[in-house]
């Protein structure tokens, strides 16, 4: 079998490239998407008592859905491909992310943004330096799981005329060839790894305050 | 669609009670190895972390994937799909019975330890009883996660309600698709809602 | 900053002066919601409970109280007039409830007063920006308050730097202030809170107040969530940093020790008013109040078991 599929890997080896690109590119846009949706609405909402409510229950609602439901259910509103793909991925991706972005805000500690009020920080300010920085972890963390969600959908939505990685999958059940299987398996989980991986560093980055431990 | 379910009621009810059988299957066997590996972790706090650290990981790998790595050596059809659905609950339920067991004030269970009573004493009748809701809710997570990557695993012949999705996609078929979402995302959202109402009353 | 603490007379300016101070809560609990910096002129934003800026000065009393129903609240401040002399530390001594939190709230208008008014040097400061007028004063809480992403050094200098200070005016500033506070600059500044013991963050909470040499502080329970050793050496540190600044201090506490300890003169609050405002030893020799002799009664009677032939002298500690 490892040979069929090293095989493959050669002959296909522009096809799988493009499949790669393809899948990264509608995971990472609908990434994005739904950052720029998710993370204002959560901002505006966890100021809000009252919209907050309004706000979060369908997207806990949202959140419980199959991802495949709401995949197929899309088809014949905005029909297959790419595009389509990208829009189901985003409503996917937009919970985790708004929700997140709410528990964010509202988990700064009032006493933060008192003393903060106190030595004379306009709420601009306040917002800025303080109440942002604060909800960035929780934010980043719900950014997280929308990725590793998007990109498992992406291969299902290979299904749907999407492109991506899960065409081999697809093709490989469709086939009953094995390796296509594994290969398609070991390339998704890879990619999964790989993302996840790449934006825990990110983070580190970017919030090195998060796990210091006392020193003396 | 309501012609579909006239005409072919089987059609729609054996795929959701097939649904229903994998995660029953699915979440008996999920709970009894999580709580042996929660009795395990409890004892041994290096390797609850380092367990830990290996399920995210296997829950990252996204379920199609999954599947598709294991079934050149457990083949297609429901074994898989339970194995792999075993698999991705175990890292919920671990870190959540785990969490849930630890919260538990730490002044009780000392207290528990002082009287004289046993660690599998303490456990039994101390932190399981305050942790109730937290392993409930560990349960319901896992319970709706598996409704959920259920619906994948129709695509390697492990029936279920995916069976109508993949159907109505293949053949266009608008009917088909419907009850496939409306059932799979009513199953989710009724089991959750239910589970919830439960999880108040612990 | 003002340093007229010298000439002591009756003709000089009081730092700060309460006049007929009124405050009223709805809830029983006593909790506001969250606190928001006013706007200039007034919060066009009225939010359900939040108190709004008044735009015009309350007249004594008169205004607020009448309107208001009384059943459905309390007074959390009431009809509370006080001077307090340029240079003094002042402690604020009550137990919980009885007010000295919300008073020392109302003089950075974090609250707004229902009634009467408050004069920082002589000026209403209702009739100043709320933002400007806490960028006079450093204000220090129980918990510090140190923003855990920001080292050490970004804490203490985040207003100086948002008032567009160079760099090197910013650093020596926080050299200064880490050296004045106790804290060995170079090993300190590039710390984290979290890396820091609960001592060690009221004194870098403390820096970051002294940043802008403010004429006034205020301080609420800032030593109430360390031990008792390391509050003994954070009452020492104060009391120098008091000396060495010269400014104002307004310090609020609920233990009597502390508050005898520390302060120039006591105020004394129950149920929201002034019971006594005097130094210790005159507090200890006339208390003016039920209330207040009770207070001094149990304070003797556990100095006693301590030490019965030592009497308390409170010039050994200065």
């Amino acid at each position: 079998m490892w040979e069929k599929m090293l095989a493959y890997i050669v002959t296909h080896r522009a096809a799988l490239l493009v499949q790669t690109g393809t899948h990264l590119w509608i995971s990472l846009a609908a990434l994005a998407a739904a950052v720029l949706i998710g993370v204002p609405c959560g901002y505006l909402a966890a100021d809000s008592p009252g919209m907050e409510k309004w706000i979060s229950a369908p997207f806990h609602v949202l959140r419980v859905i199959p991802s495949l439901a709401i995949l197929v259910l899309l088809i014949p509103i905005a029909g297959t491909g790419a595009l389509p793909a990208v829009i189901a991925l985003t409503i996917l991706a937009v919970p985790p992310v708004l929700l997140n972005t709410i528990v964010g805000f509202r988990d700064v500690p009032p006493f933060m943004t008192e003393s903060a009020a106190g030595m004379g920080m306009t709420d601009k300010e306040i917002l800025r330096k303080v109440r942002i920085p604060l909800a960035m972890p929780m934010i980043f963390a719900g950014i997280r799981t929308a990725l590793v969600e998007v990109i498992a959908s992406a291969a299902l939505a290979a299904r749907i005329g999407a492109g991506g990685l899960g065409e081999v999958i697809f093709t490989g059940l469709g086939l009953n060839r094995m390796d296509l299987l594994l290969l398609g398996g070991v390339l998704v989980a890879a990619l999964s790894l790989l993302c996840g991986g790449l934006f825990d560093a990110i983070t580190g980055i970017l919030m090195p305050y998060r796990n210091l431990a006392r020193q003396q | 669609m309501i012609r579909f379910l006239t005409r072919h009621p089987e059609k729609i009810y054996i795929p959701l009670l097939e649904h229903i059988e994998l995660v029953f299957l699915t979440l008996i066997i999920s709970v009894a190895i999580a709580a042996v590996l929660t009795l395990i972790c409890l004892r041994n706090e290096s390797l609850s972390l380092w367990l830990q650290q290996l399920l995210g990981v296997v829950y990252s790998i996204p379920s199609l994937a999954l599947f598709a790595i294991l079934i050149p050596v457990t083949g297609l059809g429901r074994t898989t799909a339970v194995i792999a659905l075993t698999a991705y609950n175990q890292y919920l339920l671990l870190r959540n019975f785990t969490t849930g067991l630890k919260e538990v004030d730490p002044a009780v269970t000392d207290a528990a330890k002082g009287i004289g009573m046993t660690w599998l004493q303490v456990l039994t009748k101390v932190q399981i009883p305050l942790a109730r809701r937290a392993l409930f809710a560990g349960i319901r997570l896992a319970v709706v996660s598996t409704i959920g990557i259920g619906t994948i695993a129709a695509s390697i012949n492990a029936g279920g309600l995916g069976t109508l999705l993949f159907d109505g996609l293949r053949t266009m078929n608008i009917a088909r698709i419907l009850w496939g979402s409306i059932l799979s995302a009513g199953l989710a959202i009724l089991t959750n809602a239910l589970l919830r109402a439960a999880e108040e009353r612990l | 900053m003002n340093h007229s603490s010298e000439k002591e007379g009756l003709c000089a300016v009081p730092a700060i002066e309460y006049r007929n101070v009124y405050k009223r809560f709805d809830r029983t609990d006593g909790k506001s919601l969250r606190v928001r910096p006013c706007r200039k002129g007034g919060d066009k934003r009225k939010k359900q409970g939040e108190e709004s800026c008044p735009d015009a000065e309350a007249s004594a009393g008169a205004s607020s109280a009448g309107a208001l129903k009384e059943e459905s609240g309390f007074y959390a401040v009431n009809n509370l007039s006080a001077e307090i002399r340029d240079g003094e530390l002042i402690t604020i001594l009550g137990s919980s409830g009885c007010g000295k939190t919300t008073l020392l709230k109302m003089t950075n208008r974090l609250y707004e007063p229902d009634g009467g008014s408050i004069l920082l040097f002589g000026e209403d400061i209702q009739k100043q920006d709320p933002v400007q007028l806490r960028r006079k004063m450093g204000y220090v809480i129980q918990q510090a308050g140190l923003f855990p992403h920001m080292t050490v050094e970004d804490n203490v200098s985040v207003i100086p730097r948002l008032l567009k200070w160079e760099p090197a005016r910013c650093r020596d500033r926080v050299t200064e202030l880490l050296e004045l506070v106790g804290l060995e600059p170079d090993q300190y500044r590039s710390r984290y809170p979290s890396q820091l013991s609960g001592g060690q963050q009221q004194r870098v909470g403390l820096a970051r107040a002294l940043a802008t040499k403010p004429g006034v502080m205020l301080l609420d329970e800032p030593f109430g969530a360390v031990d008792a050793i390391t509050r003994l050496n954070l009452q020492n540190e104060l009391l120098r940093i008091h000396r060495e600044t010269g400014g104002t201090f307004l310090f609020v506490t609920h233990d009597i020790h502390e508050a005898f300890r520390l302060g120039n003169r006591v105020m004394i609050m129950n149920g929201g008013r002034l019971l006594q405002m005097d130094t210790p030893e005159t507090i200890v020799r006339k208390p003016a109040d039920p209330f207040v002799e009770t207070l001094i009664r149990s304070a003797m009677e556990q100095e006693h078991f301590w030490n019965s032939s030592i009497a308390f002298d409170r010039g050994a500690d200065k």
